[in-house]
């Protein structure tokens, strides 16, 4: 009796998991070329800026926060790097002056420009006393705007062979988006794990009175959580402009959503103070795998579209169970 | 019994301190948010109704799918 007590809350917990394998080994066992290298590679690289994305964006979401400016930062990063990285032989440079950069050089500059946005989003929310919803939708815009306006709306490629590396190359087997993906995996880890920040975190997102009551410098932490969560998107941006080869304004559109239901997916609550890196990866990962699992199988878009907003309704509701039972 | 009126009077006067104190951190420190307190807001569900929902939604996921698979597959014509 407990045995199937206990399977029922494995199952319950893990049902979208569950599905999504399950959805994995039909695919693979009728599809061609499905449990193949290449494929896992290719699942890689599409997780990887995703994955990062996804960490910057829980750290608002475990403080009860939200980021919809994620998205549209991701656009801009990726604009910003393919300004700076264009080849000089390059006729259609958008910056004809610009000196031949090195990438981490450039990447640093983009991560700085993208953390002072995050920081006004922190300012915004923390010290004006904003609804996240509010500020992030407003800063989203107004990225959207700064970004067609130094772009002139205009598509940009010719990249630097060192920048496109950054995207196809890769260590042994190992590609170097993965690298970047794991590195800042284990960060987040260490950061909500084993430092004063991380606690500090959770306890904003559990009851954010009690923690300043509890001496927590909440509008401290949550400057530092948006400011972080920026400068992922300038890394997640960066990182996706080289690997498409291109950016544009249209770059990042709609990532936020998917950053978020990654979140929600694996477990990082809707009600805040509760979240863990590992989660966040599978989330990513289930979002990921059904995507490529339903282009395998030749599903229309348009039902990919379906089935991602029934996994999210699912994800949001398994957490809502989750909360009613502690209740 | 004027000691009885002090003590009341005391009582009195700690109970309003108190909700002073609590109405202060009572106060939102930073901004609310879209999530905040999204659950509580929401009406009296029991859990044997949202297992259903899930199910429900479980079910129309698979449907999707198949729908999906099939109609790629031209079984629909």
């Amino acid at each position: 009796m407990e045995k199937s007590l206990n399977m029922k809350k494995i199952v319950s917990n893990n049902a979208i998991i569950i599905l999504i394998v399950l959805l994995a080994i039909l695919t693979g066992c009728t599809t061609q070329n499905f449990f193949t290298v290449t494929n896992f590679k290719n699942l890689v690289v599409n997780v990887s800026p995703r994955f990062i994305i996804a960490c910057g964006v829980s750290g608002c979401l475990i403080t009860k926060g939200t980021d919809l400016s994620a998205g549209r930062a991701v656009g801009l990063a990726a604009c910003l790097s393919a300004m700076m990285l264009q080849s000089l032989d390059y006729s259609a440079r958008m910056l004809p002056w610009m000196p031949d950069i090195p990438w981490p050089v450039a990447l640093i500059v983009v991560m700085a420009i993208m953390g002072c946005f995050g920081g006004v989003n922190g300012v915004v929310i923390s010290v004006l006393k904003v609804p996240p919803f509010i500020a992030t939708l407003g800063m989203q815009t107004i990225i959207y705007g700064l970004c067609s306006l130094i772009t002139n709306n205009q598509p940009m490629g010719g990249y630097k062979p060192s920048y496109l590396t950054v995207a196809s190359g890769s260590l042994g087997p190992i590609p170097y988006l993965m690298l970047f993906a794991v590195v800042i995996g284990i960060y987040f880890w260490f950061l909500y794990n084993k430092t004063r920040h991380g606690k500090y975190m959770y306890a904003i997102g559990g009851n954010e009175n009690a923690a300043q009551v509890a001496g927590v410098n909440v509008r401290g932490s949550l400057i530092r959580i948006y400011i972080l969560a920026g400068c992922m998107y300038a890394l997640a941006g960066f990182l996706v402009g080289a690997k498409a080869g291109g950016a544009s304004t249209a770059t990042g559109n709609g990532y936020e959503l998917e950053a978020i239901a990654a979140c929600t997916i694996g477990g990082v609550s809707a009600n805040g103070g509760v979240g863990k890196v590992g989660g966040i990866l599978i989330g990513v990962l289930v979002f990921e795998i059904l995507k490529i699992c339903l282009q395998f199988l030749g599903v229309d878009p348009a039902y990919t579209y379906i089935a991602q907003g029934l996994v999210i309704v699912i994800a949001v509701a398994l957490d809502l169970r989750k909360y009613l039972q502690k209740k | 019994m004027d000691k009885e009126q002090e003590n009341r009077e005391l009582e009195v006067k700690e109970e309003s301190t108190q909700t002073g104190t609590e109405g202060e951190t009572g106060k939102r420190p930073s901004g609310g948010s879209a999530f905040e307190g999204i659950y509580d807001m929401l009406p009296d569900i029991s859990i044997r109704s949202l297992d259903r929902f899930i199910l429900l939604c479980v079910i129309a996921l698979v449907l999707v799918i198949v729908f999906g698979v099939l109609k790629a597959n031209h079984v629909f014509g």
